[in-house]
């Protein structure tokens, strides 16, 4: 084709047009893709203790979560089922307040019920078959057990109620199989074991052996763990010696809410703070199934001390850091070489609202003031108008400077530097010990640097001067460090602290803030 | 050292592997960025986007096709984005949809070095320019020109008849230049 000819000969030629670029062309895109090297790796810095301590959090959140859902599910289940049968139980009966008569044992399926919004009251029904509640459960689960809980009704429950009652056994079984004891299934098993008391037929008794025959060595794990049988009010001829004592007259009552209503947090915390109150074993219990109190805040007061010093990224302190603002060190003159800069004291305080999320995982929002300085050696001061021009290539004015050290005059000159901060933290208890909790605490600052006595040096005068608006107003801050438990409000943070900014606005500077140091936590919480 | 291993070497973040691999392009694509600027200080700015993102995008190089083509590609895309953002050069890329063109099918004696025809193509306007070099010496279609502008393929085949067009009575003029220059020396 003959239009083609044309653009073949102008590719042909094209494709052999080399121009040369200049040297500064590659010094440039060396630079730039060291600048995005680093970019990159400060971020990858920053988010990996994110990730992590976000990772683990979540993980804890959830293990957390699925605990206490299983606690709840467990009771509430339970009380649900149970409640049917009071239900059941009252609908046949309506009968409130009565006596119990002798020989005759009360409906173990009311001491679970709440559901019911007024109190219940339920008298058992005339039944012929003794109960034979052999598990020991009720004697030490409710601290006057009553004749009355030991036995079982009766031929008036109906067969949906003892279905109900064998299925939440059933239940029970499953779980006090898999689930850890202080957990659901001492709820289960006392449930269980009323409930079979309940039921008082041979058949059940063959159907949940289980239940009916615990060992009394794991009593008192158990017991003190039923749920909601909150203030039971037994009242007996005479106290309960037995469970097959059967010759008290009875009067049982239960003040019960609707626990459709309450969130599962509440419900679970309701049961587990109101069961059984008094006994020994029931106080261990409740003291193993103590949850942390969740979304519990309260103010946090820190003050800190350590060493800041100046990092040549995440390696060693630099040396002539601030020759001639920042400009390589070529043709410096040898008389004056400009001070090393030496690590000083940094000191603060601070204060932090802590936000208890889980049972290890602490969050915090705070903010604080924090002091830095580092140390150098200068000469004399001269006290001069004299123009200069900063690596941002801004001219200004300095009416003094001083000249770099010699050996006849030198002495010290503190840079101090004076931020203004909010932060973020996460805190991580990692050992959790009656006495001692460690932690693992990770923070995150915004810095504004409110003031600084920081000077620079300028090979061309040769000497220092204060210029500090070349100095990066805004600063990110990552501390991390463990948390020591000292008492029960004092808390010991030794951490450490890195800026991944650098501290100059202009991108040639590879120096950062950086330090270590102790922090201690007051809690102000009562 | 093979292309691959070059690659591979600069993906580790070897300076020398990285130093070598502008140095097999800079010289080619330099020329290219020439082409599509109006400046050789512009044209070196485009240098230096293009090879930074060369090396920050290493990693997306699929071996199936030579390095010198992917590389060239993203010169390419660099340029254009350096075209479209820079005002100097956004405000005369103006393309106005106009009626077509035909393409004219002279085919004249490119009797002048690559230099020269680059200088010509340069001094074509802006949109001609870009155009040009799109489609006569990077062989894009005109519905790929479309896409990569956002103007329809008709208005980039309209552009290009009339920068061709243009671009070969410049071509005819300097070789008459030429040649009565040469009759003129004898």
């Amino acid at each position: 084709m003959r239009e083609n000819e044309f653009e073949h000969r102008v590719q042909e030629k094209m494709d052999h047009f080399h121009l040369r670029p200049s040297g500064t062309v590659w010094a440039e895109v060396e630079r730039r893709i060291r600048k995005e090297k680093r970019r990159r790796f400060i971020f990858w810095w920053f988010l990996l203790p994110v990730v992590l301590a976000g990772g683990i959090g979540i993980t804890l959140w959830w293990m957390n979560s699925k605990a206490d859902r299983s606690i709840a599910h467990t009771s509430i289940s339970s009380e649900k089922k149970n409640n049917i049968s009071i239900r059941s139980a009252e609908n046949k009966d309506s009968i409130k307040n009565s006596k119990i008569p002798t020989n005759h044992t009360t409906d173990t399926a009311i001491s679970t019920g709440i559901t019911t919004a007024e109190p219940a009251t339920v008298s058992p029904q005339p039944n012929d078959q003794e109960p034979d509640i052999k598990s020991p459960h009720v004697q030490n689960g409710i601290k006057d057990p009553g004749a009355g809980i030991s036995r079982a009704t009766t031929d008036k429950i109906s067969a949906t109620q003892q279905a109900v009652k064998i299925s939440s056994t059933r239940q029970s079984k499953k779980k006090k199989e898999n689930q850890p004891r202080d957990q659901g299934a001492p709820i289960t098993d006392m449930q269980s074991a009323l409930a079979s008391g309940g039921g008082n037929s041979s058949k059940k008794d063959k159907q949940i052996p289980q239940t009916a025959a615990l060992p009394p060595a794991e009593l008192p794990a158990t017991a003190p763990t039923l749920p909601s049988i909150v203030p039971v009010s037994v009242t007996g001829t005479e106290p309960p010696a037995a469970t097959n004592q059967t010759s008290s007259s009875t009067t049982i009552n239960i003040p019960v809410a609707p626990i459709a209503a309450l969130p599962d947090d509440t419900v679970q915390r309701s049961v587990v703070h109101t069961i059984l109150p008094g006994t020994d074993t029931a106080n261990r219990t409740m003291a193993k199934l103590k949850l942390p109190p969740l979304n519990k805040k309260y103010w946090v007061l820190g003050v800190h001390i350590g060493r800041s010093s100046l990092l040549d990224g995440l390696g060693s302190r630099k040396e002539n850091l601030f020759a001639n603002a920042f400009q390589p060190v070529t043709g410096g003159s040898q008389l004056y070489r400009p001070s090393v800069v030496n690590p000083g004291i940094s000191a603060g305080i601070s204060f932090y609202k802590m936000h208890t999320v889980s049972k290890r995982i602490q969050l915090a929002f705070g903010f604080g003031y924090d002091y830095r300085s580092t140390r150098m050696k200068l000469g004399q001061r001269i006290d001069s108008i004299r123009n200069v021009t900063n690596s941002l290539s801004n001219n200004a004015f300095v009416s003094n400077y001083y000249r770099p050290s010699t050996q006849s005059v030198s002495s010290d000159y503190t840079n101090q530097y004076h931020f203004l901060y909010v932060s973020g933290l996460l805190d991580w208890t990692i050992i959790q010990g009656r006495k001692v909790k460690i932690g693992w605490r990770n923070e995150w600052q915004l810095r504004i640097l409110a003031a600084s006595t920081m000077l620079h040096y300028d090979y061309s005068l040769p000497g220092y001067y204060k210029d500090n608006t070349i100095l990066r107003k805004a600063n990110i801050f990552l501390q991390s460090g463990l948390t020591i438990s000292a008492g029960k409000r004092l808390l010991i943070n030794p951490f450490v602290e890195y800026s991944p900014a650098t501290i100059l606005k202009n991108g040639n500077s590879s120096s950062h803030y950086g330090g270590m140091g102790l922090r201690i936590l007051f809690s102000l919480k009562k | 050292m093979s292309t691959q291993q070059l690659v591979k070497d600069c993906l580790r973040g070897k300076p020398e592997a990285q130093r070598q691999l502008y140095a097999l392009f800079a010289e080619s694509m330099l020329g290219l960025c020439y082409r599509y600027t109006k400046s050789i200080n512009d044209a070196e700015d485009v240098l230096q986007d293009g090879f930074v993102k060369v090396y920050t995008s290493l990693h997306q190089y699929k071996s199936d096709g030579p390095l010198g083509a992917w590389v060239r590609r993203i010169m390419v895309n660099t340029a254009l984005n350096f075209l479209k953002k820079n005002k100097k050069y956004r405000d005369e890329m103006y393309f106005s949809e106009q009626p077509l063109h035909p393409v004219a099918d002279d085919n004249p004696v490119l009797d002048m070095d690559a230099k020269e025809l680059a200088s010509l193509i340069r001094q074509l306007p802006q949109g001609y320019q870009t155009i040009f070099n799109l489609h006569a010496v990077e062989g894009y279609s005109h519905v790929e020109i479309g896409e990569m502008l956002g103007i329809s393929d008709g208005t980039s085949r309209s552009q290009y008849a009339r920068a061709r067009a243009l671009l070969i009575s410049w071509i005819e003029n300097h070789s008459f230049e030429i040649k009565k220059g040469k009759y003129a020396g004898k």
